[in-house]
């Protein structure tokens, strides 16, 4: 009974670390930056696809892929922000509309172009897939990792935005673009690297979630909910909010679904954002008192 | 005036749409002179600090800082050659602390030059002094146009750029904001203010140009405006300060 309550536990951290490694570009991209990108979710896909090329033509794991597939996804990124997101922002009014129904069109391209390149089956990377003994407790080593690796990436980015000159500029720039330009900062620039590095923390989540998770073309919007709803609870933008909100997700799911199965799992889940939502309309540890 | 040029309009047009918001705009500015820019709501003073800042392209003529033509340099290019801007509505960063936001008027700078700065800034207006950690968007109008300029000031610049520091301020408040202006330019500093509140700028400024309808309609020593019938008559109004209803000066020449 207290073997199965602690499982359960310890299960459900972990999953909190998969969902927050794939809400994390997201929570800089929209929760910092306030771009939305609805195409995050196919770019995490898309970055467990390339990361299962690479295994299934060149058995490269993972862990190495990982790397890789982030700095593809970083240049896509660049690419997706100068070329597309900067012009129609430039553009002025309605900027955010637009934006909304630019990465809206960018999921079909890229759902679409991943379904011309690896059809539509499910695929995942057989990776990990032993346990580790902790006590009484089987740990998956996959779970393990990949919460490992999320957690760590939160904590360097909130480092990162906080700490940092560059960090902050960051947040400047997305408080106030004109702002931060009359103070000197090159906020193109930083734009693109806060876009690119959003988009390879999507590709890279992807190179590990597909691990735990069979990645499908199709697979992306649902991600992309997901990641919006983990941040929103979280507090826009704060890393270590997300990281509380995941970990709430993670066990609130592995629980109802322990207790009263999958359907009332995805269910509940919702049903703890509304409550957060209706309670504390800012999230978990968002700030109120926006000027 | 023997000083060095450092700012130079000559026969500027800018806008936002196809009809020019500001016409065929001469002026200069001197190394250490304070130039006020008064006008009516509208007038296209904005337009013109904005033109300055590279914020909305020229139609028509040349801009020069340090005789140098800024051309179609981007703002922050602009703030990086020394041109301070404290643009209009204040634009702080809502949810970054006072340190951190005069910080990041010097981010290119080391950490130990940011932080000798700082303090600098803080010196300039010791109000901020117990306000140093607190989140910009807490602050008071006077509070939060003091953090704007102090940003602007960060960066060292030679050029201050003001756009309407003194909007929804209270006399007081606006009085004490121009004091320390004033301890600044002991300094050498050059500043460019647009104001509304004509009393309040031609106060500070050395020289000032009267603007309508995007054109200079008069120009001289502040003094000298100051005390013109019909100025006066158009731009203090009779309720005093800061009235966002003043005149036009109507047939000014």
């Amino acid at each position: 009974m207290l073997t199965t309550f602690f499982t359960l536990l310890v299960l459900g951290l972990l999953w909190g670390g998969v969902y927050l490694l794939m809400a994390e570009g997201l929570n800089l991209i929209y929760g910092v930056m306030k771009v939305v990108n609805l195409a995050h979710g196919d770019f995490i896909v898309l970055g467990g696809l390339l990361a299962f090329s690479l295994f299934s033509n060149y058995a490269m794991t993972p862990l190495v892929a990982f790397p890789l597939v982030a700095l593809l996804l970083f240049v896509i990124g660049l690419i997706v922000q100068r070329g597309m997101l900067e012009r129609i922002t430039a553009a002025g009014p309605e900027g955010e509309l637009r934006t909304l129904l630019a990465t809206f069109g960018l999921s079909y391209v890229v759902s679409n172009a991943s379904f011309l390149l690896w059809g539509s089956q499910f695929q995942s990377i057989p990776f990990l897939q032993g346990s580790i003994q902790i006590g009484p407790i089987a740990v998956p080593e996959g779970l393990a990792a990949s919460s490992l690796i999320a957690f760590g990436v939160a904590l360097l980015v909130h480092a990162w935005l906080t700490a940092t000159i560059m960090g902050k500029s960051v947040h400047a720039t997305a408080q106030s673009g004109l702002g931060a330009a009359s103070a000197g900062l090159n906020i193109r620039k930083i734009r693109a690297l806060a876009f690119a590095l959003g988009s390879a923390m999507a590709g890279g989540a992807g190179a590990l979630v597909i691990t735990l998770i069979p990645f499908q073309t199709s697979t992306g919007g649902d991600l992309t909910v997901q990641a919006f709803t983990l941040i929103a609870l979280g507090g826009l933008g704060n890393y270590l909010g997300a990281w509380l909100a995941a970990e709430l997700l993670g066990l609130t799911e592995v629980f109802t679904q322990y207790y009263f199965g999958s359907n009332a799992a995805s269910a509940v889940i919702y049903v703890v954002f509304i409550g957060v939502l209706v309670f504390r309309p800012q999230g978990l540890l968002g700030k109120v008192g926006r000027v | 005036m023997t000083s060095r040029e450092v700012l130079r309009l000559a026969d500027v047009s800018a806008g936002y749409s196809k009809a020019a918001a500001i016409h065929g705009i001469d002026m200069i500015l001197h190394a250490g002179d304070t130039l006020a820019v008064v006008g009516a709501n509208g007038a296209g003073k904005s337009t013109l600090l904005r033109a300055i800042m590279g914020q909305i392209p020229l139609m028509q003529g040349e801009i020069l800082f340090d005789a140098a033509p800024l051309s179609h340099l981007e703002t922050y290019r602009r703030a990086r050659l020394g041109i301070g801007y404290a643009p209009e509505g204040r634009q702080l960063f809502p949810d970054m602390i006072v340190e951190e936001t005069l910080e990041l008027g010097a981010s290119r700078e080391t950490r130990l030059e940011r932080r000798r700065r700082i303090e600098r800034m803080l010196e300039i207006f010791p109000k901020l002094q117990p306000l140093r950690r607190t989140r910009c968007g807490l602050l008071s109008g006077g509070e939060q146009q003091m953090v704007a300029i102090g940003r602007a000031l960060m960066g060292e610049p030679r050029l201050l750029v003001l756009d309407e520091p003194s909007t929804g301020l209270a006399p007081r408040v606006i009085s004490e904001l121009y004091t320390s202006l004033r301890s600044l330019l002991v300094s050498g500093l050059t500043v460019l203010v647009a104001e509304q509140n004509a009393r309040a700028a031609l106060r500070f400024a050395r020289h000032a140009i009267i603007f309508e309808d995007g054109r200079i309609v008069a120009r001289g020593l502040a003094r000298d405006l100051a005390k013109d019938e019909r100025i006066v008559e158009a731009y203090f109004g009779l309720s005093g300060e800061a009235n966002p209803a003043a005149g036009r000066a109507g047939n000014l020449p």
